[in-house]
């Protein structure tokens, strides 16, 4: 189990192993948050909160179809599903390891893009917290998307189409927790919700995603 | 008595729903059109909403089959997961294009009936927005059947979406709620449009006619879908046919 | 005719939005079935002009009750039609 986890980390921190993308993706995103809106400080204060909510979920689907496609694509996938280990288990590894590449870093770079959109003091710990709850649901939910889609070439853009609308939970609740935060008020029930969300899906789509890849491993 | 599950077997079915069609059509087609003569027509204005509260006739009947048309997929692709038995594949695959335009028609309605009541021609009220969501996953449902070659492996994967989609509809549809709730309060298209329907005690002049324009959408969800999955049972066996021609 | 105010232009969008959309479903299906159903004749004519060579096969993808229900019941008929 370790092995695979370690393994999927190390392909994805190397060169051509596309982290750093993913932060690379939503520090461009912001930057044209400006470009599209207007630079207005205080209209940007107001909305910074969604916005990085926003930024942080695109970011991530952005990097899904890594998640399977190479294994896919060099027979490792068929390896992996014919080893010892479960099937749910390495998709919930394969999840696991796509937040602490994708995930977490940019949960760790949203405080500092923050500051560019004018992100009031008092929402910075709300949006922590709010991404640290959300952006796992965010893999282990596009996981699950990316185990649909695996075999069918040029699948990135179906699998956006397929997983947007299942992240639309976790972004309501997520940016809802850092928007409240922002304004000063207590945001601990969205925040929890976020949680709950994160822990129903960490504890089902597995069990999915993995239905998903015996369908198309056949 | 003939057990459903003798329809499993796609001769079956193919005869009874060949036999059964004309009428559930016909059916369609008088109450549907009855009515929605009966709700244009002959029922007068609301003290509220003037004419308007004519389209409850189209917006009501048309979301409710939008949310039946996706939880009757929901059950077809159960019994596909579980039994195996192809015609529920396919008439969920059948269905789904019904229930998109269904929610096409409640979206479309919806935003018409709040145009004159808000000045905007959208809101992001929950309902509405449930029901955008709501269109969104029939279109993701369709475009990963057209995806896949293989028919067993399109069924298995859109059986899967179908309910983890579930899932998250519903999800979905507590957490628009919450949000709604932190951002203002007010009437909403849906409590504005419900309510005549529901809330306030709807009088019977209102709801008669309704009732039948919903018993009109339903038969003619009914007839479609019996339509549209003898035509996908029809397509399997070209597809069939044609790759044993090319092994032979 | 019904008198609907103010409000004629929503109504009446709503109602021939609405006409057009079920109309063009119920068009599409039809056309997509009969699209099918002559591709469906065409290839069933090409097979029932070249007779046998057919095995009682599972290929293309079907399995179960249909394929064995279908075959039995063309070679049923093919043998009906040779005698």
């Amino acid at each position: 189990m370790m092995g695979l986890l370690k393994r999927d980390l190390s392909l994805a921190l190397r060169a051509g192993g596309g982290f750093g993308l993913a932060l690379a993706f939503f520090l461009i995103f912001v930057a044209l948050v400006p470009f599209g809106i207007g630079p207005e400080t205080g209209r940007l204060s107001d909305i910074a909160a969604g916005l990085l909510w926003l930024g942080a979920l695109l970011a991530c689907l952005l990097s899904l179809d890594r998640i399977f496609q190479l294994d896919w694509e060099d027979g490792t996938l068929d390896l992996i599903a014919t080893s010892p280990l479960p099937l749910e288990a390495a998709s919930g590894l394969k999840a696991l390891a796509h937040w602490l590449t994708t995930g977490l870093p940019l949960v760790a770079a949203a405080p500092v893009l923050g500051l560019m959109l004018n992100l009031p003091p008092a929402a910075f710990p709300w949006l922590i917290a709010s991404l640290l709850a959300g952006t796992p649901a965010l893999s282990v939910i596009g996981t699950f998307g990316a185990a649909l889609t695996v075999g069918i070439k040029r699948g990135g853009l179906l699998l956006s189409l397929l997983v947007l609308p299942l992240y639309v939970p976790t972004l309501i609740l997520g940016a809802l927790t850092a928007t409240r935060g922002a304004q000063g008020l207590d945001a601990t029930t969205p925040l929890l919700l976020t949680a709950g969300i994160t822990l129903g899906a960490a504890a089902v789509l597995p069990f999915a995603a993995a239905a998903a890849l015996r369908v198309n491993l056949r | 008595m003939v057990s459903i599950w003798e329809y499993a077997n796609p001769r079956r079915f193919m005869a009874t729903s060949g036999a059964v069609l004309p009428w559930v059509a016909a059916i369609a087609a008088l109450s549907l059109i009855g009515g929605l003569v009966w709700g244009f027509f002959f029922t007068p204005d609301d003290f509220r909403q003037g004419a308007t509260v004519k389209i409850i006739y189209v917006h009501v009947p048309a979301a409710i089959m939008a949310v039946n048309a996706w939880l009757m997929m929901l059950v077809a692709s159960l019994i596909w997961v579980i039994r195996r038995h192809h015609v529920s594949a396919l008439a969920a695959k059948a269905a789904a294009p019904v229930g998109m335009i269904f929610t096409l028609i409640a979206l479309f309605t919806g935003a018409v009936w709040g145009q004159p009541m808000w000045g905007t021609w959208w809101e992001w009220d929950p309902r509405l927005t449930s029901f955008l969501i709501l269109f969104l996953f029939y279109l993701g449902y369709m475009a990963l059947w057209e995806a896949i070659d293989n028919p067993d492996q399109a069924a298995d994967l859109t059986a899967v979406l179908c309910l983890v989609g579930s899932v998250f509809a519903l999800i979905s549809r507590y957490a628009l709620v919450f949000w709604n709730q932190g951002l203002h309060q007010g009437t909403t298209v849906s409590t504005v449009g419900v309510g005549v329907a529901r809330n306030e005690g709807v009088a019977d002049v209102f709801l008669y006619p309704l009732m039948v324009s919903l018993a009109g959408f339903a038969f003619l969800f009914l007839a479609l879908v019996l339509y549209r999955t003898r035509t996908e049972i029809r397509a399997r066996r070209v597809k069939a046919l044609i790759a044993q021609e090319r092994m032979a | 005719m019904v008198d609907l105010g103010q409000y004629a232009v929503p109504v009446l969008s709503a109602y021939g939005g609405t006409i057009v959309l079920l109309v063009g479903l119920v068009g599409a299906s039809v056309w997509q079935a009969r699209r099918v159903a002559r591709r469906l004749d065409a290839i069933e004519a090409r097979r029932g002009g070249s007779g046998g060579g057919r095995t009682g096969g599972k290929t293309g993808g079907k399995t179960g009750a249909r394929t064995g229900a279908r075959t039995g019941d063309k070679t049923g008929d093919r043998a009906a039609r040779a005698k």
